[in-house]
Parts: structure tokens; C-alpha cells; sequence
């Protein structure tokens, strides 16, 4: 050890807060986000309290009380068998977000697991994964759907597995993208040059440094495979009666559109509310994510 | 090589060749063509011989696109060598599977150009020294962390910083913790890829003399590569002189600086300027004609005859071999001609 | 050094340029004052941070505002280039004062062949038809020593090297015969050969021209052989100018010497070389005083630490911002 000091190089040039620190706030200040984070809120609050919380059992039929306009009893109505619809949109939200997060979750593992093979190993398995991808992408997405339940049988666990593979290119996608401009990094040679095997490179230096995108795509993928549900329940193959879900509700209203607006304009608009949330959310998370649009004005300051 | 002992100026056990090379050459398959189809290879690297003693610094000088760093990256087994051998301390680092190649990771190590982007932005500056601790499962548990805290004191740095993100440091500081990083395994050879070449003047001469200190207490030997001459003299005991893939010149650190004998060496060395307002103004430059010639395509004999202001006849038809021309080695037909003739029905 | 006619074309007083940043105004500039004669080369040195660049983007109104601010008068002929229009500006720019950048890969652009790039100044500015124009264009490519310059009118900036893409950036600041050409490290990203020739171009075209040229650098390698006056900047501020000879014979403000002591010098290779210990300072908390005190090897007193030096002469025509002149210390160059 030699007489020069520990502080010989000086201290930090800057501090800074935690990361998600930093990224909360920024969703903080923005409103539109901020309403996206209140409205998750609620949704995963009725989903969690479902029935405890509605006004009545949503399967419960009250024949004489059907087809009611919405009242002080039945804030959104009822529908042809005088199911409370305020409800019945209530529980279905557990549905919704389940088949949300279980379908994304599912295209996230695999998505990112193919993108990060992909894009690490290149070569002949990059081929092979992203011709399959590209495939997959040609198809229209709920006609892909459709296809893969049309083999597994219609049904909610066999909805969300068809949801997940349809939106599983995506997430291969991006990844591979952004894992080949992180694998060409210095970083990742550095720790090559250390001696670090590939499953080390990857999980500590790859992924952590591709996660931005895959963030965003996330939230914007959990309001896509919300809508998903919603379509495929509506055509009947997804949630089967006579549980309610947001789409099954909207199909059921369809043919009562001009008695009962009520019965398919509800449900609807907690799909609408549902995906617009989520997209405001990916939209703040983007913003706040890239490091260019967060400290833009910082950098063009110090760099003289 | 036996003949470039004489021109040795190692600090310590001079006489012991810590790593041997043996013309190696890293080509790099390119597609051209409208199709991609046709494939060309790119001669990063093309026969380099040179062998670097315990203990020593040798500089490795050369423009951009010379292949000075592809060169560092074979050494280490990081770019896999088209042709010839790499041996380090009687170990054959060419041709080992990366698993075989481990141990020898750990003697061989190397600090980057980038301060910027050799270091995992998500992880601490803690973090990244420990790292190859980690992969080499040393200094287990509570010991760890006290070995980290001795490398950021030995380079410099507080250890309370250990917790910090790279973003929060200078390029100077985050230099520091690559060098850091690099000596966690107490390697015997450091590969040192421009290591001061994005840094600002007066951090510079901080990292160059921290690299120095650190080379006389820890008994480093050093390769050093950079396209500033005035830097590798300082630093250097050996410089050789890169060109297009080859090494035009090799020589101790004073006999290149002050009789070149290439004319590759002489046009650089006139380039590199003084800070000397008086000798500026008088100084003659030699300034070279055209561009560099494309790695895909060299020239035939001597490569650096399309440019050279010396050319002659055989600096087409032969191609020059390192010879020693007084102290130094020197690939060039003006010191005698010597070489390989060009194979006519080869291009 | 060159016998330039003398004529002022460029008179900068206390520029400023602050900006304002989330932790508090970035104070970059802060209150510089220089002249530039025709035919004359000034070299402004300084590290990153030094606020070298962004005083000089800030003379051609190219400080974007907000978040910056620019205060100060920068007088260019019956001009104040400061409180200018933009549209006073944009004629200025390209025309009387041009500018050629560090990287000529980014400054020009990809899909334009460097013909259109050529031309468009001079269509602009000089109103030349499109024959006059591509004359002017393949002299000029001429000029700056770029071989069969017809043929490369039509060529894309990818299908140049480096040197060559620097020497299209010249030729596209020479277009209009500028009165000013400001120089921001054109040679930085240039390989040492290279960088020599660039120098040299721009050395020559200055004693063609007549035109000032402001060469900015962090090298005082590079500028010792072609400037007439140097200024050596320092967080924000001229810390000490002087012309060329002076400067590098006996530096007096602690900093230039530093700078100096910790350059490696070719055919010096067993000088110790100097550091300057720590780092420059962060512009959103300059410390108070003389801006260099923490980093001082020279301070004396808290005077340093609480009062800001100006500019004076020390009698042999260095003009040093600091109270306690550097001695002709064994560590200055010889």
C-alpha cells in the first residue's frame, strides 16, 4: 500500500437515489399515470374482494327483476335472467386480470427466455427462434387464438395458455433486440474476460440491462391480452357460463342492445377503463425508463 | 526471437518469457457482395511474433484499424486466433476450450478503453470488483468484502463508495475501478486496451501513474496498447509498432523514440505533436499519402508500401520479415532485403 | 508565429452561459472575454466540463434556450451576436462564421451525398445557381486535398475515411468564405497521422483566407505549433492567456502549469509527470472564490477561497487569473 491517500481519485461526482425511487416519482407526476395506478388499484381490490364486495351473488337469477334500467338497487342494471350487472362486471374483473397476468406472464417467460437465447447465441438458433416467431407474427392475433383453442377446447386455463403463446413473439422480439446491443457492450467482454460462464453473463449483466423494454411491453401487452379475453369470451371460448367475465357480459348485452343498453355498455366501459389504465402506464413507465428523455436536460448542462 | 533479448529493459527476472507469440493472425469472415453471399475475410491480425518477459511493459502502438486491440483480445483467448499460437507461461491459451481456459483467466486480465462501458451500469462499483472473486470463488464469505475494501484503497478509491453505481463517478474514477477489478485475482499479466485514451489530460497522468505505482509493488507485467506514442514512451519499456495486422517495428522504448527505423515509425513519431510552441513550428512533418488500405484487400509484399515515401522494387514482390537492423526489429526492405517473395498465383 | 493584419473581427466581453438543470443552474460559462484578429489562430484549451465548447456554440447562438441561458456581449462587426434574431443569426452562421465539429461522421448528413451538403450552403447564402454551385463545390474539394473531386460530388459520407470526412466538413465551413472559422476538436476522433494533416490544412487555409480561426482543444500538444494566442479555461473561466511562446515557456497560473506537468512528452519518457490531484468542479456548486482553490497547489490564504481572481498582467505578457503566480517552479516545461 502506498502513502497516497484513499481519496486520492475524490468522491463521487454525483448521488443519486434508488432506482425505484426514481421511477416511482416520475409516475407520480404524471397525472395520467397516476390515474392508470389508481384504477389498477381498484381493479385488483375488487378482484381480490369480488363477491364479498358486490351487492349481490353474481350468478343469482331474479326473473321478475330482469331487464331492470339502472337504479338506486341495481346501480347498473340487470340483465334477462335480473342478474345485478354492477356485480357481475365486479367479479369479472378478477377474471380479467387474472387471465391478464397469467397470459403475460406465460408470453414473458418464454418471450424473454427465446429472445435471450436468441440474441446471446445467435447464429442458427437465432434463425430458428426468430423464423418461428415470424410465423407466429403473420397470423392475425385472435385468429391465432382462435386456432390454438379450436385444438385445446374452449375454456378459461386453456384461454389464457392460447393468449400467452400468441403474444410470446412479442416478447422474444424485443429482447433479442435489445440483447444484442447490451451483448456487444464492453461490459459484458469484461466479464468474458474474466472468466464468466454464459448463464453468469446473461442473468447478471444481459438481463438486467434489457429490462426497460420489457417493462413497457408488459403493461401495454396486460391491456392487449385483457381485450384478448374479453374477444375470445365474447365468441364464446373463453369464460363459459354462466360465470360472468367482461366479454361474455358484452356478447350477452349484444342481442338486447335496443331493451337494455345497460347490459353491454357497462361491461365495456370497464374494458375501456381497464386497457386505457394500462396503457397510460406503459406510456409513463417508457418515459420513465429512457434514461435520454429522463435526464435530457441534465446531461446537455454538464457536458461543456 | 531469441535475438530480441538484447534489446530487453525488463524491470525484474528479465530473462523469464511470461507469454509467447507465435505468428498469429485473427481474420474475421466478412459477406460482401449484393447478395451477402461472397465471403471475404477481413485480416485483422496477420503474423505477429513477439514474446512479452516478466515483469516488463511493452507497448503495442498503432492507428485505429491496425489490429492492436484484436491482438489484445486473442492473448487473453477472447477473439479466436485464425492461424498460430499463444503461450502463456508455457501454457497454450490457443485452441483451449473456455473451461480449460479458466485457471488461466485468473493470471490474465485486462482493463478497458471505455470507463463508460466496461461497467455494468445495475451493478455497484462493489459489485463489479467482486465479480471475479465470484466467478473464481475466492476470498469466500465475510473475506470478501474486506478484500474489496484493500483493492479500492490500493487504487485509490474510499471503500465507502463500494455501494455506489458507475453513473455516480468520473471516467477517471470508473477507470480506477476497472484497474480494481482487474488485479482482484492478483494476476501476473495485464492487458491495458487504451486504458487512458478517453480520459481527460490531467486524469491521465493519474491513472498512468497509478498503473507505474502499481506495476513496482505488485510486480505486474504489462501490455500496454494506445495510439498515443508520447504515452506508451513513457509507460513502455518495449514498444512495438502496429500497421495493418503486422508489427513493422519493435524496439526498447528509447531507440524507437530516437532512431526509427521504419518509416512507418518515423512518419508517426513526426506526427505526434509537442507542447512546445518553438520546436512545432520548425519541425518537418512526414506526411503520408492516401488512406490506410482496406484489412479485406492489403497490398501485396510490404503493406505499408502504398503509402510509404521510401518505396523501392522488391517492396511489392517480397514481403518483409521482422529482421534486427542494429538494436531494433524492423520489417522493412530498406535494412536488408529479407522476406518471403509474393506468391504470384496467390491473389 | 504569423503576421496577421491586425484587423478585430470577433470581440467577446463577460460571456455567460448558465443552464438550468434539476439540481440548480449549471453555471458553464462564466463571464470570458477574448479577441480574435483576421488571420489570427486563438486556441481555447480546457478539459471536458471546462465549458470550452459550449462558449463557443453560445457565440453562434447555438445554446439552445431554454434551458440555457446566454448573457454578455459577443460583437461580430455592428453586431451583438447575443441579442441577435435568429434569423440575423442564421445568416451569420455558415456564412461569416462557420464551424467544423469533433465528429464529421455525425455532423454531416448520412443520406445527403456531400455534393447536396456542399452546395446547399452556397445556394443559400451566395444565391449560385446549381452549375456555379457544383463548380464551386469540386474547387473546394480541391482545396482541402481530396483527390478526383468530381467524381466524389455523388458519393455518400460512409464511403469516406475519417480524414477524408473531416476535410468535406472544412470544405463545407470554407463555402462561403467565412470571416470566422471555429474549430471544436476537429481532430479529436482523427488517428495521429491523420491529425496532423488536418492541422496543416486548416493552418494553410488560414494564411490563404485570412480568416480568424478559434481552435478549441484539450490538447496543448496539438495547438503549440499553429496558434498565435492561446487561452487556457478552467470551470467556466480564462484562467490565463498569453501568446503561444509565452504561454508554454513560463506558465504562471497553477493550473496551465499542471497541465503541462502532466502531459507525456515524446522523447521525455523518464519525466515524472505531474497530476493535478482530484477532479474539476461540479458547475451546479462551484466552489467560491478562484474556482481552481481545492485543487491548488499553490493557495496561500482563504483570500483564495473567498475572493475571485481577475485577469492581470504579470509583465511578461501572460495575463493570469490568480493571486498567487505559479513560480518558474523546476516542474514547468522547458
Amino acid at each position: 500500500m502506498s502513502a497516497e491517500t484513499a481519496t486520492e481519485a475524490g468522491a463521487p461526482v454525483e448521488e443519486h437515489a434508488p432506482r425505484w425511487r426514481v421511477l416511482l416519482s416520475a409516475v407520480m407526476a404524471n397525472r395520467l399515470a397516476l390515474f392508470g395506478l389508481v384504477v389498477l388499484g381498484l381493479l385488483v381490490m375488487a378482484a381480490v374482494l369480488g363477491e364479498r364486495l358486490a351487492p349481490y351473488p353474481p350468478n343469482a337469477a331474479d326473473v321478475p327483476e330482469r331487464l331492470r334500467p339502472p337504479s338506486l338497487r341495481h346501480p347498473f342494471g340487470t340483465d334477462e335472467l335480473g342478474r345485478d350487472v354492477f356485480s357481475r362486471v365486479l367479479v369479472a374483473a378478477r377474471v380479467s386480470l387474472q387471465v391478464g397476468f397469467i397470459a403475460v406472464g406465460i408470453s414473458l417467460a418464454a418471450g424473454v427466455l427465446l429472445g435471450l437465447i436468441a440474441g446471446f447465441y445467435g447464429r442458427w438458433i437465432d434463425d430458428a427462434i426468430m423464423r418461428v416467431t415470424d410465423m407466429l407474427f403473420a397470423f392475425p392475433a385472435i385468429l391465432l387464438a382462435i386456432a390454438i383453442l379450436a385444438v385445446l377446447g374452449p375454456g378459461i386455463a386453456n384461454a389464457m395458455i392460447a393468449i400467452g403463446i400468441v403474444y410470446t413473439p412479442i416478447f422474444a422480439r424485443i429482447t433479442r433486440g435489445s440483447v444484442l446491443s447490451v451483448r456487444e457492450r464492453v461490459f459484458v467482454t469484461a466479464a468474458r474476460s474474466l472468466g464468466a460462464s454464459d448463464l453468469r453473463l446473461v442473468t447478471l449483466h444481459v438481463l438486467p440491462n434489457v429490462l426497460a423494454p420489457i417493462i413497457v411491453q408488459t403493461s401495454i401487452s396486460l391491456a392487449f391480452a385483457i381485450l384478448s379475453e374479453a374477444a375470445l369470451s365474447f365468441l364464446g371460448l373463453g369464460v363459459q357460463p354462466p360465470d360472468p367475465s367482461w366479454g361474455r357480459m358484452l356478447a350477452e348485452g349484444r342481442g338486447f342492445v335496443q331493451q337494455a343498453w345497460w347490459m353491454g355498455v357497462f361491461p365495456g366501459a370497464a374494458i375501456f377503463v381497464t386497457v386505457l389504465a394500462f396503457n397510460l402506464l406503459g406510456d409513463a413507465l417508457r418515459d420513465a425508463l429512457d434514461p435520454r428523455q429522463r435526464s435530457a436536460i441534465e446531461s446537455r448542462g454538464l457536458t461543456a | 526471437m531469441s535475438d530480441v533479448s538484447s534489446v530487453s529493459a525488463g524491470r525484474r527476472d528479465a530473462n523469464k518469457v511470461l507469454l509467447e507469440v507465435d505468428d498469429l493472425a485473427v481474420w474475421f469472415p466478412v459477406k460482401s457482395g449484393p447478395l451477402r453471399r461472397e465471403k471475404e475475410q477481413l485480416r485483422a491480425v496477420d503474423g505477429l511474433t513477439f514474446e512479452v518477459r516478466s515483469g516488463e511493459t511493452l507497448g503495442l502502438v498503432g492507428e485505429s484499424g491496425c489490429g492492436k486491440s484484436t491482438t489484445g483480445m486473442a492473448l487473453l483467448g477472447l477473439e479466436k486466433a485464425t492461424r498460430g499460437r499463444v503461450v502463456f507461461d508455457g501454457r497454450e491459451v490457443t485452441g483451449t476450450s473456455r473451461r480449460q481456459l479458466r485457471p488461466l483467466r485468473r493470471r490474465m486480465a485486462m482493463i478497458f478503453q471505455d470507463p463508460y462501458g466496461s461497467l455494468n451500469p445495475r451493478r455497484t462499483i462493489g459489485e463489479s470488483v467482486a465479480e471475479p472473486l465470484a466467478i473464481h470463488g475466492l476470498y469466500k464469505g465475510g473475506q470478501r468484502a474486506g478484500r474489496v475494501a484493500e483493492l479500492l484503497r490500493l487504487v485509490g478509491l474510499s471503500p465507502d463508495y463500494r455501494n455506489r453505481y458507475p453513473h455516480e463517478f468520473s471516467g477517471g474514477q470508473r477507470q480506477r475501478v476497472g484497474i480494481a477489478r482487474a488485479l482482484a485475482t492478483e494476476p501476473d499479466f495485464v492487458v491495458c486496451d487504451e486504458p487512458i485514451a478517453s480520459l481527460d489530460v490531467s486524469i491521465q497522468a493519474q491513472i498512468l501513474n497509478l498503473l507505474d505505482r502499481l506495476q513496482r509493488e505488485l510486480g505486474l507485467t504489462y501490455l500496454f496498447i494506445a495510439h498515443d506514442l508520447s504515452a506508451v514512451q513513457h509507460i513502455a519499456d518495449r514498444i512495438a509498432v502496429m500497421y495493418l495486422g503486422r508489427i513493422v517495428e519493435l524496439a526498447d522504448a528509447k531507440g524507437l523514440g530516437e532512431d526509427p527505423k521504419h518509416p512507418y515509425t518515423r512518419a508517426l513519431l513526426s506526427a505526434v505533436p509537442l507542447p512546445d510552441p518553438k520546436r512545432e513550428r520548425q519541425r518537418k512533418r512526414i506526411l503520408l499519402e492516401g488512406d490506410l488500405p482496406s484489412p479485406l484487400n492489403p497490398p501485396t509484399g510490404c503493406n505499408f508500401r502504398t503509402r510509404c515515401p521510401d518505396r523501392f522494387e522488391p517492396c511489392p514482390e517480397i514481403d518483409p520479415t521482422l529482421q534486427k537492423a542494429d538494436d531494433h526489429l524492423v520489417a522493412c526492405h530498406l535494412h536488408g532485403v529479407v522476406g518471403e517473395p509474393v506468391d504470384a498465383s496467390a491473389e | 508565429m504569423t503576421g496577421h493584419n491586425g484587423q478585430r473581427v470577433l470581440e467577446v466581453h463577460d460571456l455567460q452561459v448558465r443552464f438550468g438543470t434539476r439540481r440548480g443552474a449549471a453555471h458553464v460559462v462564466n463571464g470570458i472575454s477574448y479577441t480574435l484578429d483576421a488571420g489570427e489562430t486563438l486556441a481555447i484549451v480546457g478539459e471536458s466540463g471546462s465549458g470550452k465548447s459550449v462558449s463557443s456554440l453560445a457565440l453562434i447562438g447555438l445554446v439552445p434556450q431554454p434551458p440555457g441561458r446566454v448573457t454578455g456581449t459577443v460583437r461580430f462587426g455592428e453586431r451583438n451576436l447575443v441579442t441577435c434574431s435568429s434569423e440575423e443569426l442564421r445568416h451569420v452562421r455558415g456564412n461569416d462564421i462557420a464551424m467544423i465539429f469533433q465528429d464529421p461522421m455525425t455532423s454531416l448528413n448520412p443520406v445527403l451525398t456531400i455534393g447536396r451538403q456542399l452546395t446547399e450552403g452556397m445556394q443559400l447564402h451566395l444565391q449560385l445557381d446549381d452549375r456555379a454551385a457544383r463548380r464551386r463545390a469540386i474547387e473546394l474539394l480541391d482545396r482541402v486535398g481530396i483527390p478526383s473531386p468530381d467524381r466524389r460530388l455523388g458519393d455518400y459520407p460512409h464511403q469516406f475515411s475519417g480524414g477524408m470526412r473531416q476535410r468535406v466538413m472544412i470544405a463545407i465551413g470554407l463555402a462561403c468564405d467565412p470571416v470566422v472559422l471555429i474549430a471544436d476538436e476537429p481532430t479529436t476522433a482523427l488517428d495521429v497521422t491523420t491529425q496532423a494533416q488536418i492541422v496543416e490544412l486548416v493552418d494553410d487555409l488560414r494564411r490563404d483566407t485570412g480568416m480568424g480561426v478559434i481552435w478549441i482543444t484539450h490538447d496543448l500538444g496539438v495547438v503549440a505549433g499553429i496558434a498565435d494566442r492561446v487561452a487556457v479555461m478552467y470551470a467556466g473561466q480564462i484562467v490565463e492567456t498569453a501568446q503561444v511562446d509565452a504561454l508554454y515557456e513560463h506558465p504562471r497560473h497553477p493550473y496551465t502549469q499542471g497541465l503541462l506537468g502532466s502531459l507525456p512528452v515524446l522523447g521525455q519518457p523518464e519525466r515524472e509527470l505531474a497530476t493535478i490531484p482530484g477532479l474539476p468542479p461540479d458547475p451546479v456548486h462551484l466552489p467560491s472564490g478562484c474556482p481552481f482553490w481545492p485543487r491548488c497547489p499553490q493557495r496561500l490564504d482563504e483570500r483564495c477561497e473567498t475572493e475571485r481572481p481577475q485577469l492581470r498582467d504579470t509583465g511578461e505578457g501572460n495575463l493570469v487569473a490568480t493571486f498567487y503566480e505559479a513560480k518558474p517552479a523546476s516542474e514547468a516545461v522547458s
